[in-house]
């Protein structure tokens, strides 16, 4: 169904995965647009991979079936690299944002992809930097508006973000959690 | 002025239940409708509302406790899915023969064994003749907004009966979607105050509930049922004519989407409906003409309407995500008998599908609508019956 915008997760339980995908389709909805977002739904258990979708749409979205075919393909988590659902629906056009440290042309090759574009983002060493532990996700937020400005500018996320962000989250995180977005944004590279 | 929020599911039954601010809540949480008894805990614990949350050790309890908190005159709601909808099956049955307008949402999903935590509608399915209004949601929106008429229905003078919202476990429960969040005051405005009726604390008009009913009484309190629920379908009506005043959503008995000149139709219920729109809208732009019933009021069910709407259809396929062991599908069923005095008389079949949340792609519509033209040229029924998207099929 191409007339969505179609972002497919990849992570692990424990990683915020499913909280990312849902933090950004609030963002995006902040700006206007029809969101959906939902995780591959099962038994939670940390460490195993999961997924979650987000849709977006100038129009209300009616599908609910998991991504198939997405336009951007997020990996929270390098250590799947290797495994065939990542690629799975992959076209010329996928766009991969990816969180490791490694180089962006070495991360494409381990994909085993050729004309794809390939963003990196060392979204784990932020989140070390500024939560003094492992929670990638606003990180690769920031880097998902690096990647598809069509979709949400900095500035807009940054703005939704502080937005849903006030409701759950201490001041003192919030603020941790917007830059977190920005170092994301400010620190991809692409092959 | 409504806000528009992306939430989920279970958020906007939490949110709807807030605005309905009940006198008691009693619940036992379950997956995958528990968030919505933990968001209005929140509620409770933050003083959003005057509701007595009542937390109790079982579903069985927690019907019971909305039993004896609305013949007390309160105004009650609970929630729950499943296994514990089973559990609870004994004291459904009491709060619609008692005439409880107990207010409910069941987030559908399969029973066991084996064990599955999954859509599926055999929970809901399976309690439609125990005397409760069941309305069936597609999304977020429509089940918000069927919480939000299920008083003004439920307890309308003509009915007193209680009542439940189904919607799909987790497809609908746990996806954040774009909504629209109405007013909280417009709401309250709409809903109204609850009156109990001849309630336990009347002390002045002291009265009697749960007596005995043998063979001199019983069936005439059956029938009066029976009564009070056909009497549902018109105020459904005029609840849902009066939403769509106030808030600008039109809502009916079920829905109609592209049936005009429709010679196939499928007929369905809850979340599938929009993957089954986006495949009419794809075959209507190749020519074919197809269409969509969309059931939302599965009790009282809408005979003469339905057959109403599918009277010029050809073939009609009827989409069930529950099963009867030895059996047609309950939707099937249903909608059989509507036609049955329909001339000429469509072809009906029935194709069970997504049980446990084994999806249903829009490539596997096409599949059943390509099958229906066959079935529509050679103008007969190969397999009446059959599984969709199953080993060993």
């Amino acid at each position: 169904m191409s007339e969505y915008f179609e972002v497919r997760w990849h992570g692990r339980g424990g990683q915020g995965t499913v909280t990312g995908a849902k933090s950004l389709a609030e963002a995006v909805q902040g700006t206007g647009k029809f969101v959906s977002a939902f995780p591959d739904y099962g038994p939670e258990r940390r460490g195993a991979p999961v997924r979650a979708f987000d849709r977006f749409a100038d129009k209300r979205i009616r599908v609910h079936i998991p991504v198939r075919e997405p336009n951007v393909i997020m990996i929270v988590d390098p250590t799947l690299i290797g495994t065939k659902a990542l690629v799975e629906g992959v076209s010329d056009e996928t766009v991969f944002v990816v969180n490791t440290e490694k180089d962006a042309g070495e991360t494409k090759q381990a994909l085993g992809l050729t004309g794809q574009t390939l963003y990196t983002v060392p979204a784990n060493s932020i989140s070390y930097r500024l939560f003094k532990r492992e929670i990638p996700n606003s990180a690769m937020m920031g880097a998902f508006a690096r990647a598809c400005p069509q979709i949400i500018s900095l500035e807009a996320l940054v703005r939704e973000s502080e937005r849903a962000f006030a409701h759950l989250l201490a001041k003192d995180l919030v603020a941790k959690n917007l830059d977190a977005i920005r170092c994301g944004y400010e620190e991809v590279k692409s092959a | 002025m409504p806000t528009t929020k992306a939430i989920t599911g279970n958020g906007a039954m939490a949110q709807a239940m807030r605005q309905i601010n009940p006198d008691v809540v009693a619940a036992f949480p379950i997956t995958p409708s528990t968030q919505i008894i933990e968001d209005f805990a929140e509620f409770v614990a933050d003083g959003e509302v005057n509701t007595e949350l009542i937390t109790v050790e079982s579903e069985h309890s927690a019907m019971s406790a909305c039993i004896g908190a609305s013949a007390a005159g309160g105004r009650v709601m609970t929630a729950t899915s499943a296994n514990g909808l089973a559990l609870m099956w004994e004291m459904l049955y009491i709060a619609a023969s008692m005439r409880q307008p107990v207010l409910m949402s069941v987030v559908n999903r399969a029973l066991s064994a084996p064990i599955n935590i999954h859509c599926d509608h055999n929970d809901s399915m399976g309690a439609r003749d125990a005397g409760w209004i069941q309305i069936y949601a597609e999304n977020n929106q429509e089940a918000y907004d069927n919480m939000i008429m299920a008083p003004a229905i439920a307890e309308h003078m003509d009915v007193r009966l209680p009542l439940m919202v189904c919607l799909d476990g987790f497809i609908i429960s746990h996806s954040i979607e774009t909504m629209e969040l109405e007013d909280d005051q417009k709401v309250r405005d709409f809903i109204g105050q609850y009156q109990g009726q001849n309630t336990l604390l009347d002390n002045e008009h002291p009265v009697t509930w749960g007596a005995l009913g043998l063979h001199d009484y019983y069936i005439e309190f059956k029938r009066g049922q029976q009564m009070a629920i056909q009497n549902a379908k018109a105020v459904i009506q005029d609840v849902s004519e009066r939403f769509g005043q106030q808030f600008g959503r039109k809502y009916d008995l079920f829905e109609s989407y592209r049936l005009d000149d429709a010679e196939r139709v499928i007929v369905a219920i809850n979340s599938v409906a929009g993957e089954i729109k986006e495949v009419v809208d794809a075959l209507r732009d190749e020519g074919e003409k197809v269409g969509l019933l969309k059931i939302r009021v599965f009790r009282p069910f809408p005979y003469a309407e339905i057959a109403e709407a599918l009277k010029d259809v050809k073939v009609i396929t009827v989409l069930d995500r529950s099963t009867s062991m030895g059996a047609y599908g309950p939707l099937f069923g249903e909608i059989r008998t509507a036609l049955y005095d329909a001339n000429p008389r469509p072809l009906i079949y029935n194709r069970t599908f997504g049980l446990g949340g084994r999806e249903l792609f829009p490539d596997d519509i096409r599949e059943v609508f390509a099958e229906s033209k066959r079935y529509l040229e050679s103008g007969k029924i190969e397999k009446l019956f059959d599984f969709l998207n199953v080993r060993g099929g």
